[in-house]
């Protein structure tokens, strides 16, 4: 028999809305049981032509019965899957892309703005469960509001030094995430061997927010890019991303997850 | 089983289901996802004689039932591709034709005379009509005089078979077809990407870096099917239908309007192995029709 992989119907766990945007997915199945914290999996509403293309989602948790995500309803294509109930089938195709390569030696800080939280829950359950202290994670969570701010009993449960900020002030610091970070990299990464990575992932001022600081603190960044694109394997080109050096790399195969340091900031959709 | 080999101007395909240059990469990207000896063959992403790095982002929009692309005619240079990329290519086992493009007729010449020493090609298509650069072709492929012009000085300085993919972008493709015909095209590929744009209301600007961009995917099949239609009347050369197929009924519908063979895009970044589904649906879909081989089919449309 002649082996043919492309979109697998996945049927649908359960669709949790947790704000008015803000949707929990869980999908059955293996597909994404091998994946590393920071990949993707590309996901079509229907098998029909309209939506034509799938969209891709960072991943928050998979397993050997399902994986997960969270998305936020932005258009047609993630209204369609907000309507979707338990038992429905959607297509997937996935893991894909470069996730984040983690330095089990230095103290890790997470930043998460908004929707990109999911890809940051995942690198720091990775991480403990490759036996890094809890202690030695801090993430950083932002969001516009107090009920943005999503999962954090499940955040909570993973005992890492969280901190939380909100652009409105009704919970945690008033002001932006990247403002934690600057906190943290004080209390973590202080004297002549700062022992710190960030990982970022959220709206793209943030992350070059981010990358202003790192640079100037001399830490090591790694940023989860976000992109529109049509294939999320390497052909479309449709996902470039400007690099530092000149030219452009693909989102969905050298990244999503890329050093800050190769990106150049203001070149970028 | 319906036999589906085609000849297309003496290059055999084993059917006549062909991966679009632009959304097949340089062919091993498939690799990965079925065994491209299920296919007819595949054009490579458009080849310039220099590399070329592409359009800022965003690059691609998405529109009803179809996609804007505006990639730039980003690929990695004559040299680079016949480094390679050719080699893991021409191990395929399909067809392969290399998509060519230049700034001018002489780099056109150029590239073409520099695969055409190249073994393991087995044609190559003159892209006239990429809607994204100006320098891109679209200067050629708008004028029959332009398009003659090019595809003559091209055909002079090779001898591989030569398919010219037109563009939709014009007042009457026939007159185009036509004149590539007369200037030694052995074969026409049509149609290219339409050009459009997409707009977002809260932001006021356009969704695509590029301003405007091309369109494809179904929304641009009845485009397709008329010009194909057209074009597959008036000349003597086989006729390459591309244009929002996604599936064998697409396909099958291109051939009853002439088309001796058809290229899939847009299909496969929705389905990997769109190509060898359609493939393999087009053998069950023929025998329903009461076809043992595709001629039996192509250009059989009953006019009122």
């Amino acid at each position: 028999v002649k082996e043919i992989r492309t979109f697998k119907s996945v049927k649908i766990e359960f669709n949790r809305k947790l704000t008015s945007e803000l949707f929990h997915l869980r999908l059955a199945g293996n597909l994404c049981a091998d994946f590393s914290p920071g990949q993707f999996v590309m996901i079509r509403v229907r098998q029909a032509t309209d939506p034509l293309l799938a969209r891709p989602f960072s991943l928050l948790r998979a397993d050997s019965d399902g994986f997960e995500i969270v998305y936020r309803v932005v258009g047609r294509g993630t209204s369609i899957l907000a309507d979707k109930k338990a038992a429905d089938s959607v297509w997937a195709f996935g893991p894909l892309g470069h996730g984040f390569d983690p330095d089990a030696n230095s103290h890790a800080i997470m930043l998460a703005g908004g929707v990109g939280m999911p890809p940051l829950y995942s690198l720091a359950e990775a991480m403990i469960e490759n036996g890094t202290n809890p202690k030695k994670i801090t993430l950083c969570y932002g969001a516009c509001t107090a009920r943005e701010l999503i999962m954090t009993e499940e955040i909570e449960k993973l005992d890492v030094e969280l901190r939380l900020s909100t652009d409105d002030g009704s919970c945690g610091h008033r002001g932006f995430a990247t403002d934690l970070i600057d906190d943290s990299i004080a209390k973590h990464a202080t004297g002549k061997n700062p022992s710190a990575t960030v990982y970022a992932c959220g709206p793209e001022p943030m992350m070059a927010a981010a990358a202003n600081i790192c640079r100037e603190k001399g830490l090591a960044l790694q940023v989860s890019l976000e992109r529109r694109f049509a294939c999320g394997f390497g052909v479309c080109l449709g996902c470039a991303v400007a690099l530092k050096q000149g030219g452009y790399a693909r989102a969905c195969t050298e990244g999503p997850v890329f050093e800050a340091t190769q990106i150049d900031w203001k070149n970028n959709g | 089983m319906a036999d589906l080999k085609v000849d297309i101007a003496g290059v055999r395909l084993r059917n006549p289901i062909i991966g679009a240059s632009g959304t097949f990469g340089y062919g091993a990207e498939y690799s990965r996802f079925f065994d491209l000896n299920q296919i007819g063959g595949f054009v490579s992403k458009g080849i310039s004689l220099l590399p070329k790095t592409g359009n800022p982002p965003p690059r691609v929009a998405e529109t009803s039932s179809g996609m804007l692309n505006a990639i730039g005619l980003e690929n990695v240079g004559l040299q680079t591709f016949i480094d390679e990329k050719l080699p893991a290519a021409r191990k395929l086992n399909t067809r392969l034709i290399v998509n060519i493009f230049g700034n001018t007729v002489e780099e056109y010449a150029e590239v073409a005379h520099q695969l055409g020493l190249q073994e393991g090609i087995d044609a190559l298509e003159l892209n006239i009509s990429c809607p994204n650069i100006k320098a891109g072709g679209i200067l050629f492929g708008t004028s029959p005089e332009n398009a003659g012009l090019v595809t003559r000085e091209v055909r002079q300085a090779t001898d591989k078979p030569l398919w010219v993919k037109l563009s939709p972008n014009i007042t009457d493709i026939v007159t185009i077809a036509e004149a590539v015909v007369k200037a030694g095209a052995d074969a026409v590929s049509l149609i290219n990407t339409l050009t459009g744009m997409a707009v977002d209301l809260q932001s006021r600007k356009p969704i695509l870096a590029n301003i405007t961009g091309g369109l494809s995917g179904p929304a641009i099949k009845p485009v397709g099917l008329r010009m194909v239609w057209q074009v597959a009347s008036a000349v003597d050369v086989p006729v390459i239908g591309i244009g929002g197929i996604v599936s064998a009924q697409d396909a099958a519908e291109y051939l009853l309007v002439g088309a001796s063979a058809v290229q899939i895009g847009t299909a496969n970044f929705i389905d990997p192995a769109a190509t060898a589904h359609i493939s393999e649906d087009l053998s069950l879909l023929l025998d329903d029709l009461g076809c043992e081989k595709v001629e039996d089919l192509r250009g059989k449309l009953k006019l009122p």
